[in-house]
């Protein structure tokens, strides 16, 4: 899934400045990109709006996918949410049902899928207990796996290792970029985390500028 | 939009597993659809079968019954007993018969020395104070006039008849003996001897009902008129309605009847409340793949896999309770029943609503704020 942006700009209601300002990247088919910058920088709400979590002010952003065809974010992407948002009184495999859901996934392979992705998280034994007594980490865990469990070819990644110690986040960025042909647009804190991208953005006064840092070991 | 990756059975069992998954909110909705129906539906079962049981009182005290006498006892007119006793078969009037005051005395030979004035009647009576007719000579008296003396119904006895003349004859007859009857004052306290009257009588009591009060007042004064055309008088037994209730609108205009709207009120309130604590939970959802409809479905899913076990709990409470408290089975059951569907009905409609209201952007949903 190729992903274009073109002159992206949104700023909140009653902000005194623009979040985002005449933004604009490429980011190529099956390949991943990180977006790094300070809190309050913009990395979340750029997301969001690649996303279709905001509703864009002004600008164009494209989702091709390898036959020339567009698409619309929310009907081929899935997500790492920055906030844990799981469903708490629900079990963890449920809440990782979820992410093969979205590709239309009947119940009971979906429940398989979710199987693979809790014991690449490292949370197979949890599968049935509650979301809501998980931990932090434990929680974000999930919504990697939530993620994995799907097959769309476009995943949005909010901050998905800050809450996760390092070993458990090599861990899990080596099933993240495992995911060979899918597009990823990260955003993180993380300096490791960022390196392993193909690409790397600092997001500066409302636009991308590109980091020699991208080392391309995803693969 | 493209198309919900969400079928409907999907929703659907994402609804029930919310529902089994809820734990405290989940009983706590069942628990308000149970006490808020039981409260809707008992307070209008008691409410309507109070009503019903006074009109019923009312109707047995002759709200439909009138008398009907001659235009003046002066001009010698009296009434004629076959167009009294023909009036039964009239449209609109279920009963009717003829009384003709007699001089006479009655005593039963239990209680010698009691004499009690006797009118003799028309057959009518017995239709008319629904009461089954002895095979042999029977002789009808209200429990006012029997009581004193003893005079138990079904009682088979001799009765003496004294004419003005002071002439006695005996007779047999077995005791008919009405509760309460809707009768004339003057009946009230005598003895009424059913007979195949001829002629002409002293007065005409018939029996209507509810529709046809209004016309019969007017049949029956021109249907037993003087041969001179003079219009009978008509009187209603009951001159006042002393219940204090207008019957013909008090139930419509009962203020319990939309007992069912604050029901709805008070759920939907409920129902609203937990939904926008739970706002996060529905932008997950649409995050993943469950567009609006697939949302609506879940939430009608959960709502009904929660309020129909609290309905069908308050439906029985309601029940027990109004049958308990004296309330009238038919009534109860037919009011309850109506009261929470009508409720139940009202909330699913309002919960369609409240699943499309906006929630704001989907990233604040999602991070809870405003």
């Amino acid at each position: 899934m190729r992903l274009v942006a073109e002159g992206l700009h949104f700023s909140y209601p009653g902000g005194d400045r623009s979040v985002l300002a005449n933004l604009s990247f490429e980011v190529q088919s099956g390949t991943s990109a990180a977006i790094i910058g300070p809190s309050g920088s913009g990395k979340t709400t750029l997301l969001s709006v690649l996303g279709g979590l905001l509703p864009p002010q002004r600008g164009l952003f494209r989702c091709t996918d390898d036959d020339g065809l567009d698409h619309a974010p929310a009907d081929v992407a899935t997500w790492v949410l920055q906030t844990v948002s799981l469903l708490p009184e629900r079990s963890v495999r449920d809440n990782v049902c979820l992410g093969a859901y979205l590709d239309g996934t009947p119940r009971d392979l979906a429940r398989e899928r979710a199987a693979d992705a809790l014991a690449v998280v490292g949370l197979a034994d949890r599968a049935s207990e509650p979301a809501g007594v998980l931990s932090g980490g434990e929680g974000q865990r999930v919504a990697i796996a939530r993620a994995l469990a799907s097959r769309r070819p476009l995943i949005f990644a909010d901050e998905p290792t800050g809450q996760l110690d390092a070993s458990t986040t090599a861990a899990v960025l080596d099933a993240f970029f495992a995911l060979a042909s899918r597009t990823i647009v990260l955003i993180t804190h993380d300096e490791t985390a960022a390196a392993r991208c193909d690409i790397v953005w600092h997001l500066v006064d409302g636009t991308l500028v590109r980091s020699e840092a991208g080392q391309k070991v995803r693969r | 939009m493209s198309e919900s990756p969400w079928p409907v059975g999907l929703a659907v069992s994402e609804g029930v597993a919310n529902a089994r998954s809820g734990r405290w909110v989940s009983l706590i909705i069942v628990v308000a659809v149970a006490w808020i129906t039981t409260g809707v539906g008992l307070a209008n079962a008691l409410e309507v079968s109070t009503l019903s049981r006074a009109e019923e009182e009312w109707i047995a005290a002759g709200a439909f019954v009138m008398s009907i006498e001659p235009a003046s006892h002066e001009t010698g007119a009296r009434i004629d007993v076959a167009a009294c006793e023909r009036l039964s078969q009239t449209d609109g009037i279920s009963a009717s018969f003829a009384v003709a005051v007699t001089t006479a005395t009655i005593e039963p030979a239990n209680a010698p020395g009691t004499l009690t004035t006797l009118s003799e009647v028309s057959p009518g009576i017995y239709p008319f104070l629904d009461v089954r007719e002895p095979t042999g000579a029977g002789l009808v008296a209200t429990a006012t006039a029997a009581g004193p003396i003893g005079l138990a119904d079904g009682e088979d006895t001799i009765f003496t008849r004294t004419d003005a003349s002071g002439t006695s004859t005996p007779m047999r007859a077995t005791a008919v003996i009405v509760d309460r009857a809707a009768l004339s004052a003057g009946l009230e306290g005598s003895f009424m001897l059913p007979a195949l009257l001829t002629g002409e009588a002293d007065s005409c009591h018939v029996r209507t009902d509810a529709a046809h009060i209004e016309a019969v007042p007017t049949y029956v004064s021109q249907a037993l008129s003087a041969p001179d055309g003079t219009l009978a008088i008509v009187r209603p037994l009951l001159s006042t309605n002393t219940y204090g209730l207008d019957f013909a609108t008090a139930y419509s205009n009962r203020i319990l009847t939309g007992a069912w709207a604050g029901g709805t009120v008070a759920l939907t309130a409920l129902w609203a409340l937990v939904q926008r604590a739970r706002r996060t939970r529905h932008a997950i959802y649409q995050t993943f793949g469950a567009h609006s409809r697939a949302r609506l479905t879940m939430q009608l899913t959960e709502w009904a896999a929660l309020s129909l076990p609290g309905a069908t709990w308050g439906w029985g409470i309601a029940t027990s309770l109004a049958i308990g408290l004296g309330a009238d089975p038919g009534i109860s059951l037919t009011q309850i029943t109506l009261q929470i569907i009508a409720t139940w009905c009202a909330v699913s409609i309002a919960i369609v609503a409240i699943a499309l209201i906006p929630v704001g952007t989907l990233l604040d949903a999602l991070k809870d704020r405003s």
